[in-house]
């Protein structure tokens, strides 16, 4: 029988994230002017494990599964979206069991010629390529890489002196310092990165869009029932309420797909594709969310005296570090249909 | 007959702007944007190449400012709209930071005495630095609901002490003078509004400061604060008998006045730069190639680019429509709504689309796609925002039939 609540451990780390999402929330402006996050939260996130949510116990996180991880990561952004996305994106190298100093450079697909640019080649052991755009976490003694290998993608190691790192200027998501990343180096390789791990990935992503979708209808509703315009409060006009209660259909819609997509991926299921239109649809429900905040927020919300512009600055940021929905689309369709991907035109 | 043909005149103007805009805003348009201000340098080129706002009519649809003479072709609202798109294509922070009267332009000429625009428009003819004016309308908390301002109008022996903090004000920080608007007594509703000219400098005036916005960041937008500013009898717009001979409601009727004539504008502004975007993402997908296919092979890129052109030209007719009502003289405001509130809306979703269509994950975005993206946004905030819109042209639908819903 289907059921929609959480367990005991889940809702409690959710309200762990969440808590720690509130004390944060204040430096969030702090934190996108200095290009990092203040260095007392990061620790405090730290010793509450927030950092460790999908590191497996054995390597010393808290062994969460995807769903509950998501939960935690949804909970977090939804208060503090900057700083909770700076913190735990660039974590994604915790999905494969990697330590909190190695990140995950996603340099892969380039045998389907996915990539026009931004790709790893492996050959042989060696790893040599750009990426444009990529989210990591600092001070890193490693590097997990996908790199593309003449017969499909692989996870590689490598260590940091031979990566080049250099900040990219995007229009979003300043504390986390998006980056180009040059590699060229001797790698360890390890297993394969196939439909499995991007699914793991894609999954991992989607929460911080679920979190951008329900601060900004949090923020966009309690100004609606505040502010007044021709003697009514703007929440009673449909033109203002309509849009919002659209945001929480998708938003909510958009949680589920994941929901869905993240248990079956757990039982085992071949989860790819719904992977896919979960992250695609958590996209597309952030963009209506904040966007729709902005314009609740009318000539306000396009200055920086609330944090709407910024919001929406960071999920097109954050879509285009993640991939953007079309293109995980079409990646979608090119896992599925394999070498007669040609074939889609 | 409907006839779309551009005149030879108006062909010239826009491939002479479109050149300037090229050769002149775009190379300026980043780092502007950075700085968050127009190079000094701009006003000098500007100013050789003979761009002014001359070219957009001040009272677009009435009788020139002036003259009294008919509009001369060149100062056609037809005119305004193709240097509007053409100039925003290269930059709208570009456009918005051309010298001259700007928002203020319309309510002085409209309601101004032929003495008062003399005075006002003077200052315009000085070639020796840049010059501009201002439309302060918006408060802290009333924008859309222009007849709740409070900005308190006191009369006193000879003029009146203004009393306020307007808000967003664009070139606010730059004017030489400001239209304000302000009311007798908040209870008398629109009747009690006035609307005067305030230059800079009058004591009791200052420029609160300037706002850090999503985009358009090149383009002054300023808080202006009045205390107890004293304002003389002759800078009242019209004059006290104005006010009088139209039964106290026309400082409201001039604010929405103004609207009419500029929403146009600011359509095709919005057309300019969702035309940019999708020419853009044109000229980036056009090399690229996706599992060994070139991306213009795709049929779901193609129909992007398709929806996003079909999207520009339906905006780009709907302000040449609302353009040619006011030059006719025709009522408008529908027109002018609909062109905004398509023209806003179409343009964000199209910069929206030309950043995703280009987008190849493991690469940085388009800088100037992202740019657009930030800056259109407000083009469905400002100047009567997207709801506000829409309750002009359904208002207008219904009263077709007579019909009173309560809207
Ligand atoms: C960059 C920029 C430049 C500007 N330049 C100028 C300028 O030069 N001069 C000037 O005077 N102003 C200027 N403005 C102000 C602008 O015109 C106002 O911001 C705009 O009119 C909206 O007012 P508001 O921000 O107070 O929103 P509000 O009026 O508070 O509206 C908030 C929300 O409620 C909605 N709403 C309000 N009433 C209704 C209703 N009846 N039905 C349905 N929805 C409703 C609005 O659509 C909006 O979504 C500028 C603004 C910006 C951002």
């Amino acid at each position: 029988m289907f059921r929609f609540d959480w367990d005991e451990d889940s809702t409690a780390v959710a309200e762990l994230a969440r808590d720690f999402g509130r004390t944060a929330a204040s430096r969030e402006r702090e934190a996108a002017e200095s290009g990092e996050v203040p260095s007392a939260l990061r620790s405090q996130a730290k010793d509450l494990g927030l950092l460790d949510l999908a590191r497996s116990a054995e390597h010393g996180g808290l062994g969460l599964a995807p769903l509950a991880v998501g939960h935690a990561v949804a909970s977090l952004v939804a208060e503090a979206p900057g700083i909770g996305t700076a913190l735990l994106l660039g974590e994604a190298a915790a999905l494969f069991g990697e330590s909190d100093a190695t990140g995950l450079v996603d340099g892969g697909l380039g045998h389907l010629g996915y990539r026009r640019a931004g790709e790893l080649r492996l050959t042989g052991s060696r790893v040599k390529g750009s990426v444009g755009f990529t989210a990591l976490g600092r001070d890193l003694s490693a590097y997990l890489l996908i790199a593309a290998g003449d017969d499909g993608d692989r996870f590689c190691r490598v260590p940091a002196q031979a990566v080049e790192t250099s900040l990219v200027a995007a229009m979003g998501l300043e504390a986390i310092a998006p980056c180009r990343v040059k590699v060229a180096g001797d790698a360890e390789v390890l297993g394969p990165c196939a439909g499995p791990e991007r699914t793991a990935v894609f999954l991992y992503n989607a929460p911080f869009f679920h979190g951008y979708s329900r601060a900004a209808l949090a923020y966009a509703r309690d100004y609606a029932a505040q502010r007044k315009a021709f003697g009514r409060l703007i929440g009673s006009f449909q033109g203002i309420a309509f849009p919002l209660a659209e945001v929480a259909m998708e938003s909510e819609a958009a949680e589920l797909l994941w929901q869905d997509a993240a248990w079956r991926h757990a039982q085992g299921e071949d989860a790819f594709v719904l992977a896919a239109q979960a992250l695609r649809a958590a996209k597309d429900a952030a963009f209506l969310a904040v966007n729709t905040c902005v314009g609740t927020l009318g000539g306000h919300g396009f200055v920086d005296d609330h944090p709407a512009e910024r919001w929406l600055r960071d999920v097109e940021t954050l879509s285009a570090l993640t991939g953007h929905p079309k293109a995980l689309a079409q990646a979608a369709i090119a896992f599925e249909t394999g070498k007669e991907a040609e074939g889609i035109a | 007959m409907p006839d779309f043909q551009e005149s030879s005149k108006e062909q010239t103007i826009r491939a002479y702007l479109h050149y300037f805009a090229e050769t002149e805003i775009r190379p300026r348009s980043l780092e502007a944007d950075r700085m968050a201000d127009i190079q000094p340098d701009f006003y000098s080129v500007l100013d050789r190449a003979g761009i002014s706002t001359e070219m957009m009519p001040r009272d677009p649809g009435s009788r020139p400012a002036q003259t009294g003479d008919a509009p001369r072709e060149h100062q056609t609202l037809r005119t305004a709209v193709l240097a509007s798109e053409e100039l925003s294509w290269g930059d709208a922070s570009f456009m918005l930071s051309l010298p001259g009267p700007g928002l203020g332009g319309p309510p002085v000429s409209f309601i101004g005495t032929p003495e008062q625009r003399e005075r006002f428009f003077a200052v315009f003819q000085d070639r020796g630095r840049p010059h501009f004016g201002a439309y302060a309308l918006t408060e802290p908390e009333a924008g859309s609901d222009v007849a709740g301002i409070r900005t308190r109008c006191e009369e006193v022996e000879g003029g009146f002490r203004i009393t306020g903090t307007k808000t967003f004000i664009t070139n606010g920080s730059r004017a030489d003078w400001v239209v304000v608007f302000a009311t007798l007594d908040p209870e008398l509703g629109r009747a009690g509004h006035r609307t005067f000219v305030v230059e800079r400098g009058r004591e009791g005036f200052s420029v609160g400061r300037r706002h850090h916005k999503l985009g358009l960041r090149a383009s002054d937008t300023a808080e202006l604060v009045f205390q107890d500013c004293f304002v003389p009898e002759e800078n009242l717009l019209g004059g006290r008998r104005h006010y009088e001979r139209q039964q106290s409601k026309e400082g409201f009727k001039v604010a929405m006045a103004t609207f009419d004539s500029t929403r146009p504008l600011v359509a095709a502004m919005a057309v300019g730069i969702a035309r940019a975007a999708a020419e853009r993402a044109r000229e980036l997908i056009r090399d690229r190639y996706m599992l060994g296919r070139a991306l213009p092979r795709y049929r779901a890129i193609l129909e992007g680019l398709d929806d996003m052109d079909r999207r520009v030209r339906a905006a780009r007719l709907l302000t040449w429509k609302s353009a040619y009502l006011a030059d006719a003289r025709q009522p408008q405001s529908r027109a002018a709504s609909m062109a905004k509130a398509y023209a806003g809306g179409q343009a964000v979703q199209i910069c929206r689309e030309a950043l995703e269509l280009t987008a190849d994950s493991g690469e940085e975005p388009d800088p100037l796609l992202e740019k657009w993206f930030r800056d259109i946004r407000v083009f469905d905030l400002f100047e009567g925002t997207a709801q506000v819109q829409r309750l002009v042209v359904a208002r207008r639908l219904f009263d077709e039939i007579g019909a009173k819903v309560g809207l």
